[in-house]
């Protein structure tokens, strides 16, 4: 192994890797930021540029515009309280906080510290242990699945807002949406209403944009007048210094490893790891109530779990040519066009050229550090326009990007409907990314929970004679039961100091 | 004197007349021969209906790196997921005839589903442009399945009927015909599970949580040659060329033949003249150098049949599908 | 307290509405089909029991006072500016159509910011400029993204 890395270091040494790799970063970094237009999307349109040419450009290039645009998702978030990418929901909850509190490079610098720390660890993981981690990755089958996805909903629901109720109701909203077209298995309608339209279902990304943007130009239309994101007057241009990045460590270990497992799992993304290590983070922090209201593990964790599973994503994708998601797929194309066949036979053929590539990935994320620096101190001025200016140019952006999934105007309707149901949810304090999850996640959850029961042959314990499905229950089981009795406590310490008020005013 | 001066100006009225009905038909003609002459004009979309990653895609892009030269236009892929397959073959089937959209359709979607299915167009609805690729499916089993050939598994399906699980993609997708056939075949009964693809497919099978599964070569090859899955029959004619050592089906005793291909099609209405270019420019283009680098480089090979000549092959394949329903 | 009620409430009607018109919304399929993998409706039906038993949780809750307070109570403040500036972009939405992406969104740009109250002209028009023309270089140059056909043109 160690003379296949040195061979992929000489290899990836050369000027033109490097800058096919540096250019695909700052490329995935500007797509990434704009809500509306994906990793995906960028790839996906990328790609056949690549064909021609050779591996140690081509894959350099790809592989930059995809690390660029999952960290990049994390600025709108920030800055102006919309993911660019559903990936960087979790950090929109404590992330804008901080931007309104005029901390807008605090929270950017520890966005981007994160998210590299937790890449280059994933990295290294993935170097070191791709095969035993894939290994391990094939044993989830459908049942460990539907009970992850579960649990992913359930802890999205219940950290997300102050109510676990209001929580379930969003997600299984947005679970409903996501039921709306052809049924997965059998192809027949499904609350489509007759309409053709929704025969392809709803998409995500102008729903994501929409509940996310559009409702945010409503809401702030209330303001009598309209500023800037950031206080007037507060202006804390301060880094983040060594000091709070050691006590953000513990933190940005845990969820790195939680990215790390969920990343390796065909199917599973970066959407639901940041959700599991903030929900995780918040459980074992010393002050949980500071968690959407500007905590800076927040967005610690939100960032290293949803980073660390973009090298982990590659694992099953290069050890057994199985794509985990869209942009893998997309990935695992592109490799194939450079004649490099993913699977069993991959690192024996070609494994200097793989291992460059993971030299690549190390010196792109060197590279995001440098280059994220350095723009920061710009981006974060964006929380100084006023936002009477500053709404109205990003709408116009809302729509070009969500015209832009498909090229089919109805996401533009699609995405004016999110905004309006985006701001009534806000109105009644119900919380917008269990929505948001729910309506991405409804038909893997579908499709987990009928293949689980068509593999028990109809009945349901197959989730728990399997025993890696029957472990995962059970933490789900403690998990619900820890949130169910937080909120419980939270209304006893309620009724109680509700209850010494008289008590203490009679005297 | 008046009658003459009538006569001569009726007269004139009526050749002035026929000069204007000629010089519109004319126009009309020239415009009609206009519009297919200066054909293309604006870029050629490709739709394509299955997601990203996949072989339809990963052909497409190399015919879109390689089309502008000989269509005179860029080619751009447009992707349209939903319903296996349908949704982009609806798609096409309610655009405007007029050469600028493309489908890339398969076996399934432009044979197969309409004949057994319902579905919101008719095989008919579409004009065959060009076949891209063919290939068989090769069956295999998994590394710890209870059968070690296919006339192993045949086998123990007929002893225990129903208990044979295997990796299904969609019904009545890819995978799903090749295991109908083979159980019509062989007359067993085992259960299929949709994963909704190839890669949860390979993904259960290559685990060990279903026993079987039906793959393009290029799929399953590797497992095949890393051990990680047991070859069992390739449902073709003749042997697999980059799985030689691999049985066909007939050869173990159970004539299962299904191929399945990639092709581009327009909208029936589309005009002949602009059919024929398109299809001299994909005959081009599937030959061209660079594709065929490229198409080696994705472990594929390029089996065309030009449109025209297509068509019987299309017909006579039907008839063969309808025998495995019923 | 209005507002956690409408909550339960809409999350109760979505599910009892679902089940009770199932065959309607989902091809034919009738209650029957409870725990049927094959079935379409099968996930319906299981959205829809979670539905309606959260959907209850939620009216109950709030009836005995347990729900957790909503900010502000849902009261929408200034519903004159934020009718306006809905409206505005509904109309946006299909001016789009009409006169094109490009003229339809500095359109836009100007009059949300004059909605929301902003003054500064030049930079009202500068952005009016820049914005469209940065998306129509980003979008349908580089992204190969073609913008609706504008229809009065």
């Amino acid at each position: 192994m160690v003379d296949n890395f040195l061979q992929g270091v000489a290899a990836m040494a050369n000027f033109w890797s490097i800058s096919a790799a540096l250019l695909g970063l700052v490329s995935g970094i500007v797509i990434g930021a704009l809500p509306g237009l994906t990793a995906t999307m960028t790839v996906a349109v990328l790609t056949p540029f690549t064909f021609f040419m050779a591996p140690l450009i081509g894959l350099p290039f790809l592989l930059g515009v995809y690390k660029g645009a999952i960290y990049a998702g994390s600025i709108p978030a920030i800055l102006i309280n919309t993911p660019g990418t559903a990936a960087a929901a979790a950090t929109t909850l404590d992330g804008h906080v901080l931007a309104r509190e005029g901390q807008a490079r605090k929270a950017l610098l520890v966005s981007l510290y994160s998210s590299v720390i937790g890449d280059m660890l994933a990295t290294i993981v993935l170097i070191a242990v791709t095969a035993p981690l894939a290994a391990i990755a094939i044993m989830f089958t459908s049942p460990e699945f539907t009970i992850l996805f579960l649990f992913a909903l359930t802890m999205i629901a219940g950290v997300s807002g102050n109510s676990l109720t209001k929580g379930l109701i969003a997600a299984a909203l947005g679970a409903w949406f996501g039921s709306i077209g052809l049924d997965p298995m059998s192809g027949m309608q499904r609350l489509t209403f007759g309409y053709a339209e929704l025969t392809g279902g709803i998409a995500l990304v102008p729903v994501l944009i929409g509940m996310f943007a559009l409702s945010e130009i409503l809401i702030q239309s209330e303001k009598s007048v309209v500023r800037s994101i950031a206080a007037a007057g507060v202006d804390d241009a301060s880094g983040v210094s060594k000091k709070e990045m050691k006590s953000l460590m513990p933190t940005i270990l845990r969820s790195t490893g939680l990215g790390i497992i969920l990343g390796a799992l065909p199917g599973l993304g970066a959407e639901i790891a940041c959700w599991l290590s903030y929900a995780a983070a918040r459980r074992h922090s010393k002050n949980p109530e500071k968690f959407g209201k500007g905590s800076l593990e927040g967005v610690a964790a939100a960032e290293s779990g949803n980073n660390a599973t973009v090298p982990a994503t590659l694992i099953p994708m290069l050890v057994f040519g199985i794509p985990g998601d869209t942009v893998t797929a997309v990935l695992l194309g592109a490799f194939m066009a450079q004649g490099l066949l993913a699977g069993p036979l991959l690192f024996q053929q070609h494994g200097d050229t793989i291992y460059g590539l993971f030299c690549v990935l190390l010196l792109t994320n060197v590279m995001l550090l440098v280059f994220g620096y350095w723009a920061i101190q710009y981006l974060r001025r964006i929380v100084f326009i006023p936002r009477s200016i500053l709404l109205p140019c990003v709408t116009v952006f809302c729509f070009a990007g969500s015209y832009a999934v498909s090229s089919d105007f109805f996401d533009v309707f699609v995405m004016v409907g999110g905004g309006a149901a985006g701001y009534l949810m806000r109105k009644a304090d119900m919380p917008i990314p269990p929505f948001v999850i729910g309506l991405l996640l409804a038909p893997r959850l579908e499709n987990a929970m009928r293949q689980s029961l068509l593999f028990g042959d109809g009945s349901l314990s197959i989730f728990v004679t399997r025993p890696i499905s029957a472990g995962l229950l059970a933490i789900f089981v403690a998990s619900l039961g820890f949130l169910v009795w937080r909120s419980f406590r939270a209304r006893q310490i309620k009724d109680a100091t509700v209850t010494e008020q008289p008590h203490d005013a009679a005297r | 004197m008046l009658g003459k001066m009538t006569r001569r100006k009726s007269r004139s009225r009526r050749a002035l007349s026929a000069l204007v009905a000629a010089f519109a038909a004319i126009s009309i003609v020239c415009a009609a021969d206009q519009a297919v002459a200066e054909y293309p004009d604006k870029p050629v979309r490709l739709v394509i209906p299955y997601p990203p990653g996949g072989g339809a895609s990963l052909h497409a892009g190399v015919i879109a790196t390689v089309a502008e030269p000989y269509l005179g236009q860029p080619l751009i892929m447009t992707i349209r997921v939903g319903g296996g397959g349908i949704k982009a073959a609806e798609y096409v089937s309610k655009q405007k005839a007029d050469g600028y959209i493309v489908l890339m359709g398969d076996i399934t979607i432009n044979s197969l589903r309409p004949l057994v299915e319902k579905v919101p167009f008719k095989i008919s609805d579409f004009t065959p442009i060009g076949r891209i690729t063919l290939d068989p499916l090769v069956f295999v089993g998994a590394k710890n399945a209870p059968f070690n050939n296919a006339k192993e598994m045949v086998a123990y399906a007929k002893s225990n009927p129903g208990k044979l699980v295997y990796s299904s993609d969609n019904v009545n997708g890819w995978t799903y015909v090749a295991f109908k056939a083979l159980m019509k075949m062989t007359g067993t009964k085992m259960r299929g599970i949709e994963f909704g693809g190839g890669g949860p497919a390979v993904a259960n099978v290559l685990g060990g949580h279903t026993m079987a599964y039906a793959g393009a070569p290029a799929v399953v090859g590797p497992h095949i040659k890393s051990g990680a899955l047991k070859p069992l029959c390739t449902g073709s004619t003749k042997r697999a060329p980059t799985l030689p050592k691999v049985p066909t089906c007939k050869e173990e005793g159970f004539d299962v033949q299904w191929e399945v291909w990639l092709g581009l099609f327009v909208h029936k209405d589309t005009p002949a003249p602009i059919v024929a270019h398109l299809r001299k420019a994909f005959t081009g283009i599937l030959q061209d150098k660079g594709m065929k680098r490229l198409i080696k480089k994705i472990n594929s090979q390029i089996n065309h049949v030009e449109g025209g000549a297509w068509v019987k092959v299309l017909e006579e394949e039907r008839k063969r599908l309808k025998k495995i329903y019923e | 307290m209005k507002a956690n009620a409408a909550v339960g409430v809409v999350s109760l009607l979505t599910g009892v509405g679902t089940l009770a018109f199932l065959p309607q919304v989902v091809s034919g399929e009738t209650l029957s089909a409870i725990g049927d993998p094959y079935s379409p409706a099968f996930f319906p039906i299981f959205i829809s029991a979670l539905l309606i038993v959260c959907g209850s949780v939620m009216i109950v809750s709030t009836l005995m006072g347990h729900a957790p307070q909503v900010s502000g109570e849902g009261e929408i403040e200034a519903p004159l500016r934020v009718s306006a500036t809905a409206g505005f972009i509904v109309v946006y939405t299909v001016l789009i159509q009409w006169i094109g992406m490009l003229i339809a969104s500095a359109v836009c740009i100007a009059g949300l910011a004059y909605i929301l109250g902003f003054r500064r002209n030049v930079i009202i028009l500068l952005a009016a400029v820049i914005v469209p023309a940065l998306i129509y270089v980003l979008f349908e140059r580089m992204l190969y993204v073609v913008f609706p056909e504008p229809k009065i043109f």
